[in-house]
């Protein structure tokens, strides 16, 4: 469906991609998550035909952005980091002209925008201008204008800024509701946003991808063999004899919500599974068990992990001990940021 | 290209700026008709357009100023090229927005002559081909004026730079019959000729020494050229800017001079800042 291959865009010396590679298929949600930037905007600007890479091939249903851009942007609905609106004009104009602007049959235009502005939610400002709106509304009218003449592929860059709460969980739905008849590539640096939505997560940094799948596998591959175990018993008991067991590399411990229980959190040296050997302590000891669970790492975690030392992803094998620490000590941080 | 010719008529009319630039132009040849043709009880109209020419410096950039600046200032331009238009359809679309309000106001004035038919002997062929003239030139210096739009997101700057370039354009003859001649003029010509290629190479390729020495190399050409073979410096500044005598070329028309070089000359003029035009939108998503 959306082929990009081997982008480049240099910037002078500056290079703002390097090297990006991806396929887009038909129906997927892809989040294109990273820092700022990261090269998100420049990507969609490049696959939407508004900039030219200095390399690579970005296709859209076969057609090729630069030999055939009058087929390919038939095909996309755009919504830019800033909404390209005309704020001299009333909404109900402005989604006309862009109607007009794409090529949408004259008979066709006018229940469409009706269509669109039920759908976005915008049919009770359709006659006021523009710049008399809020922030809120002119995303709204910016991603209706994406969807005029209901392009396949939907390209939306930070779709949610500026939307208040309720708002962003409207057009969430909204988006996951679009997925089901488009191709949707939307970015963003909420991570939450992301998982709520996309099928996919393509994490970009520094102008390369740095992890690409599924943001649950995503978080579990990253996530460590930790465990958080809730025990009752004494504390000064507990803490000396998961101490004196030398399988732990980590061990955390705070009080917990529950009176009189205390939440562990431990995982093991080398990745060894340590369930048994805490619940032998536990029993040996007679500590009673009241919760034991993986700590999985949020995607939250998975992105600032990736982004700061994107290595420790894509190839796990090199991560030496410096690294494994600052990780520990980043874990232990989350923790009390938790508390 | 339809659609933003649309808007683009749409929008002079929704803002004040195409009524202001109709009644400024019908208001100002008025003033001129009623001094020059009424009170002098003269039926030559043809010589109001003489005189209506310097209004050009403020409409010309009125007219054009926002045209392409104000896009690129609003990011909305990511609207117009993302979507399935050809850059040319949109340079277009702006162009013949622009050229329709000043026909408009050109078509209004008409009533002028039409009055003065009433009550003299009017010369037809040379009203007729004032207008004719007049449109043309009007209508190239909307092209320079939209070219100009696009090199700039600044408003202001644009119109400046407009006022400046018509300015310009319509001092040509003055500026080339005192100072042509003398070969010292056209070597300064040559210099800034040398500078500018230079500093167009630098742009391009963001590299101070490859500019320094295209300019070195350019300089030392024209100056052997010049202690050589002196003569081809006579004439070389002021041959060149008569490439942009649009005057000339008007005050033809306004001699009922239908001259089809002339007509081959305003559309090439306007043709060729249309292509500029386009260069420069297309070579911003390339830089």
């Amino acid at each position: 469906m959306i082929e990009v291959k081997n982008l480049v865009k240099n910037y002078g010396k500056y290079e703002a991609v390097k090297n990006i590679s991806f396929r887009v298929e038909s129906g997927e949600i892809i989040g294109f998550l990273g820092p700022n930037g990261a090269g998100k905007s420049t990507t969609m600007n490049i696959i939407t035909g508004y900039i030219s890479a200095t390399s690579g091939e970005v296709s859209i249903d076969g057609f090729d952005i630069l030999k055939n851009p009058r087929e390919a942007k038939k095909r996309i609905g755009y919504l830019p980091e800033i909404p390209p609106l005309y704020t001299d004009m009333s909404v109900r104009e402005y989604l006309e002209f862009a109607s007009d602007l794409k090529g949408v049959k004259k008979s066709d235009i006018k229940p469409m925008i009706e269509d669109i502005m039920d759908k976005i939610k915008i049919s009770h400002v359709s006659n006021k201008l523009i710049k008399n709106l809020s922030k809120g509304y002119r995303q709204r009218v910016g991603l209706a204008q994406a969807l005029v003449g209901y392009p396949e592929v939907l390209i939306l860059d930070e779709p949610t800024v500026g939307l208040d709460p309720k708002q962003i969980i409207e057009i969430r739905d909204l988006i996951k509701e679009l997925g089901k008849s488009h191709t949707i590539i939307l970015s963003s640096h909420i991570l939450s946003e992301v998982s709520a939505v996309c099928t996919r997560v393509i994490i970009i940094n520094g102008g390369k991808i740095v992890a690409s799948d599924t943001p649950d596998r995503l978080s579990e591959s990253l996530s460590s063999n930790s465990f958080k175990i809730r025990l009752r018993g004494d504390m000064g008991k507990i803490k000396e004899s998961f101490e004196s067991s030398g399988n732990f590399s980590a061990f955390d411990m705070v009080s917990s919500a529950e009176e009189g229980t205390f939440d562990i959190t431990v995982s093991g040296k080398d990745g060894v599974d340590v369930r048994e050997e805490a619940f032998n302590i536990a029993v040996k000891n007679g500590f009673t068990l009241l919760l034991m669970r993986p700590e999985r790492k949020s995607l939250e975690d998975v992105f600032l992990e990736i982004t700061e030392n994107p290595d420790s992803y894509l190839e796990p094998e090199k991560e030496d001990e410096v690294e494994v620490a600052l990780e520990d000590e980043k874990n232990n941080d989350n923790k009390e940021g938790e508390k | 290209m339809k659609a933003i010719y649309k808007r683009e008529i749409k929008m002079y009319f929704n803002s004040m700026i195409g009524y202001v630039f109709i009644a400024f132009f019908v208001l100002i040849t008025a003033i001129y008709f009623s001094i020059q043709n009424i009170l002098s009880l003269s039926p030559d109209f043809q010589y109001v357009f003489s005189s209506v020419i310097m209004m050009f410096l403020i409409l010309g950039p009125m007219l054009t100023m926002r045209l392409l600046s104000e896009e690129k200032k609003q990011k909305t331009d990511q609207l117009l090229l993302t979507s399935p238009v050809s850059i040319p359809g949109i340079v277009l679309g702006k162009y013949l927005a622009a050229v329709t309000v000043f026909l408009i106001s050109l078509l209004i004035t008409a009533i002028f002559p039409i009055i003065l038919s009433f009550y003299a002997e009017v010369a037809a062929a040379q009203i007729i081909g004032s207008y004719i003239g007049f449109f043309l030139l009007g209508s190239a210096f909307i092209a320079v004026g939209l070219w100009i739009s696009s090199i700039t997101d600044n408003q202001i700057v644009s119109a400046v730079a407009t006022f400046v370039a018509i300015f310009l354009l319509l001092m040509v003859e003055t500026i080339v019959s005192s100072a042509s001649g003398s070969q010292s003029f056209s070597l300064m010509f040559a210099g800034i000729l040398a500078l500018a290629v230079a500093l167009y190479f630098y742009y391009n390729t963001k590299n101070a020494e490859v500019g320094i020495s295209v300019f070195i190399v350019c300089a030392a050409v024209i100056l052997i050229l010049y202690f050589v073979k002196r003569d081809i410096f006579t004439g070389l500044a002021g041959n060149f800017a008569m490439m942009f005598a649009v005057l000339t070329r008007f005050n033809n028309f306004a001699m009922g001079l239908l001259d089809v070089s002339s007509i081959a000359y305003f559309i090439s003029f306007i043709a060729v800042f249309l292509y500029f035009t386009v260069r420069v939108i297309e070579k911003r998503r390339w830089s």
